[in-house]
């Protein structure tokens, strides 16, 4: 038997002190993450119900938190143990002063467990009522000695109607101790709707009423806000409270729907070829399906993507391919695997699906069409995945790095250490016309950075045309941006205030470089290649920068607003730049003897 | 591919701009603090790549462009993952715009096919590129531990 998938729960509650009452001794829990949901309905002088209420209804919460922290969580037994924590709690609090003898509470409470099962429980005259297909019914039996009488036979319907003590309960938590909560359990179909209330409403409102109003249209927020208020039209005697919960609604499936699940479903119905396109491609050969059987590699590996497919499509989303991808990338990278694997692996598994949905499309063509979409597009979360996950390595072997360098220069200063000494990995040297082009290139630039005659400014923009010209020479423009970017900070003495000066001095330095390959001698495949070089040096410097300043500024709110200021006009500038190089490079293209610059083509 | 599916897209690219400057934030919430004529222009620029591979097909003339447009990104501060996203998201956005503005055609369905295509095999460089990154520092970090 297969288990239902679970219902979507929304729960919303409103409560009033009523048209009599000043204060309000009813409170309510609303705890979605945990499917917790009740109300309270607290008793005693001196505001000590809205005590009594108010600690039960905190001390049942923490106490199903816990439980839910617990390997072993059973519904029944985690709300008995909570209201019996919630007694002792409120009656320790009525022992502890005068003014709170005597003080409890009623609860009602429902908790939503993973197969759409809600478990009742309730102490008092709080009530939990279901809507289902339209019909109302009462859950729970109240704890007052005219409703016990009258289950006994000891009075009749119009006795207990008017009988004295008809408010009386028999049953609360705080009064002593110990407490004896009802159970009951309800299996939650879509559509059904739960009412959790206090007695302001069942006393002040018809059970028609109130049927009438849960059945209505609106959501649950709108519906406990319509049964307040009629509860305050029937008199309003007391303070009321309601919470409503909504199991999912039954939804006429619409016209996009039918089409994705039928392509869910065709998908699905093609799992065992599936999983023969992937036994046929080897996939058991990969290393990541080392410690596997062939046959477990297949029914894992592929079975598992297969069904992330089959539910992603289902459903409109990319979380269970997202999910899968990203498990397989982690674990990979765990064992210290070269991404090359997983990327095989995928590409195995993809070229599989390829020609699943080829199979479908020669019998169905336009099933074929629409999974011809669909699944290409389900597998290009597994990219977004591998590079979320990568990134994220990324960024965490980069932190060690810098760490265990700035243990080994902690006595030194930040400036004058290579934080990152990177050995970065070399393009082919330039030829000797594109070298002298940059180097014409770098002089013109140099002699242009002089010329707005503030040296500090010109200095570190000479700085950055030299690292950037360094790097275009050497390693064809892939410099590692982090390091010099830090060595630039360490110039620029790591103080804030030199962050906006750095950010303009980049800019500016790219602008005056680029210019001023457009005069240095050379062809135009030569000033495409120089260009080329000397672009991607800047962007590798304005990309290491701009992520030091974002990294170096987010702990330091204060001054965090001003560097994104900065960087959003970096961004601007950055763009111009990015159309006037593909301006340029547009020029370059339409000239003789023009050629795509080495490692672009 | 050629002219035809070009027409077409640049029949699009109207709609599929507002709808990325409308979602910019899902993509990363960095373009959120962006204006929008800004981020409209960064979009644009792939919108017009996109439209140049359609036209001629040179697919490695436009991975080129993704690569400097995703440094480009990164410079300005936006995590390697995200300008993946970017690009992931522009596809989308014209599958998603080509399937509510044309009715059903193999046209439409080669033109969805073919944005999507190069933009995965983009999203792919950019993934593999970021993969080299990680190699080569974990290399690294490994061999400076061992000294």
């Amino acid at each position: 038997m297969t288990t239902p998938p679970p219902l979507r729960i929304r729960a919303a509650g409103a409560t009033h002190p009523g048209r009599v009452r000043d204060n309000n001794e009813d409170c309510l829990l609303i705890e979605q993450n945990l499917g917790l949901f009740g109300v309270f309905d607290g008793m005693g002088g001196h505001h000590a119900g809205e005590v009594a209420s108010a600690t039960a209804r905190d001390a049942v919460r923490d106490a199903v938190r816990d439980a839910k922290g617990a390997t072993h969580f059973v519904e029944r037994e985690a709300l008995e143990a909570a209201l019996q924590q919630a007694s002792v709690v409120v009656h320790a609090e009525s022992s502890r002063r005068k003014a709170r003898r005597g003080m409890g509470t009623t609860a009602v409470l429902a908790q939503v467990g993973g197969t759409n099962t809600v478990t009742v429980a309730h102490v008092g005259d709080s009530r939990a009522y279901l809507l289902r297909d339209g019909r109302l019914q009462v859950l729970t039996a109240d704890h007052t000695i005219v409703a016990e009488l009258l289950a006994r036979g000891a009075l009749d319907p119009d006795e207990a109607r008017t009988h004295p003590y008809r408010a009386v309960l028999s049953r609360n938590l705080g009064a002593a101790p110990e407490t004896r909560p009802e159970f009951c359990h309800v299996q939650l179909q879509a559509g059904d709707r739960l009412l959790l209330c206090s007695d302001g409403l069942s006393t002040f409102a018809s059970h028609r009423a109130i049927e009438q109003t849960l059945a209505g249209a609106g959501d649950p927020d709108t519906t406990a806000k319509e049964l307040i208020e009629l509860a305050l039209k029937g008199g309003g005697g007391d303070n009321v409270t309601a919470v409503v919960i909504e199991a999912g609604r039954k939804e006429v499936p619409r016209r996009t729907q039918i089409i994705r699940t039928s392509g869910a479903n065709a998908w699905w119905s093609q799992r065992d070829l599936f999983l023969q396109q992937a036994a046929a491609r080897d996939i058991a050969r990969s290393p990541i399906c080392a410690v596997l059987s062939p046959g477990e590699a297949v029914d894992i590996v592929a079975g598992n993507l297969c069904e992330a497919i089959y539910r992603d499509l289902e459903q409109t989303t990319g979380i269970h391919v997202w999910t899968y991808a990203e498990n397989l990338v982690a674990g990979w990278l765990d064992q210290d695997g070269d991404f090359a694997v997983v990327r095989d692996l995928l590409d195995r598994l993809a070229s599989a699906a390829d020609a699943v949905v080829e199979h479908i499309g020669a019998t169905h063509f336009d099933m074929g069409a629409l999974l011809g979409l669909a699944v290409p597009r389900a597998l290009l979360v597994a990219e977004l995945a591998s590079g979320g996950m990568i990134s994220k390595r990324l960024r965490e072997v980069e932190a060690q790095i810098v760490e265990a360098q700035s243990a080994l220069a902690a006595s030194e200063s930040f400036s004058e250490n290579v934080t990152v000494p990177i050995d970065v990995p070399r393009a082919d040297p330039p030829s000797p016309a594109v070298a002298r082009c940059l180097d014409a290139a770098l002089e013109l630039a140099l002699a242009d950075a002089r010329t707005h005659k503030r040296p500090r400014e010109d200095g570190i923009v000479a700085d950055c045309l030299e690292r950037a010209h360094k790097a275009a020479r050497d390693h064809g423009g892939q410099l590692d941006g982090m390091l010099a970017a830090r060595e630039l900070f360490g110039t620029c003495a790591l103080g804030e205030p030199a962050i906006a000066p750095l950010l303009d001095a980049l800019d500016r330095a790219r602008l005056t470089h680029v210019s001023a390959v457009k005069r240095a001698p050379g062809d135009d495949a030569c000033r495409a290649a120089a260009l080329r070089r000397i672009a991607t040096a800047h962007r590798m410097l304005c990309s290491s920068t701009a992520r030091i300043v974002v990294d170096g500024g987010s702990s330091v709110t204060d001054r965090h607003r001003e560097m994104l200021e900065q960087i959003s006009l970096l961004r601007r500038k950055v763009a111009d730049n990015e159309r006037r190089i593909q301006t340029l490079e547009g020029r370059y293209k339409t000239q003789p003897g023009w050629a795509p610059p080495r490692g672009e083509a | 591919m050629g002219r035809a599916l070009a027409d077409t897209f640049e029949s699009l690219r109207g709609d599929v701009l507002d709808r990325l400057v409308g979602i910019r934030a899902s993509i990363d919430e960095a373009y959120a603090r962006i204006p929008d004529d800004v981020v409209r222009e960064q979009f644009d620029v792939v919108l017009g790549k996109i439209a140049g591979y359609l036209r001629n097909e040179n697919v490695e003339q436009y991975r080129s462009f993704v690569s400097r447009w995703a440094a480009m990104r990164e410079g300005e501060g936006f995590g390697a993952e995200n300008v993946i996203h970017s690009i992931v998201a522009v596809a989308d956005v014209v599958a998603r715009s080509a399937q509510r503005r044309l009715e059903p055609s193999p046209e439409r369905t080669a033109l969805i096919r073919a944005v999507m295509q190069v933009n995965a095999g983009a999203a792919r460089m950019l993934v593999d590129g970021l993969a080299n990154r990680l190699a080569h520092l974990s290399a690294q970090l490994k061999s400076g531990a061992a000294e």
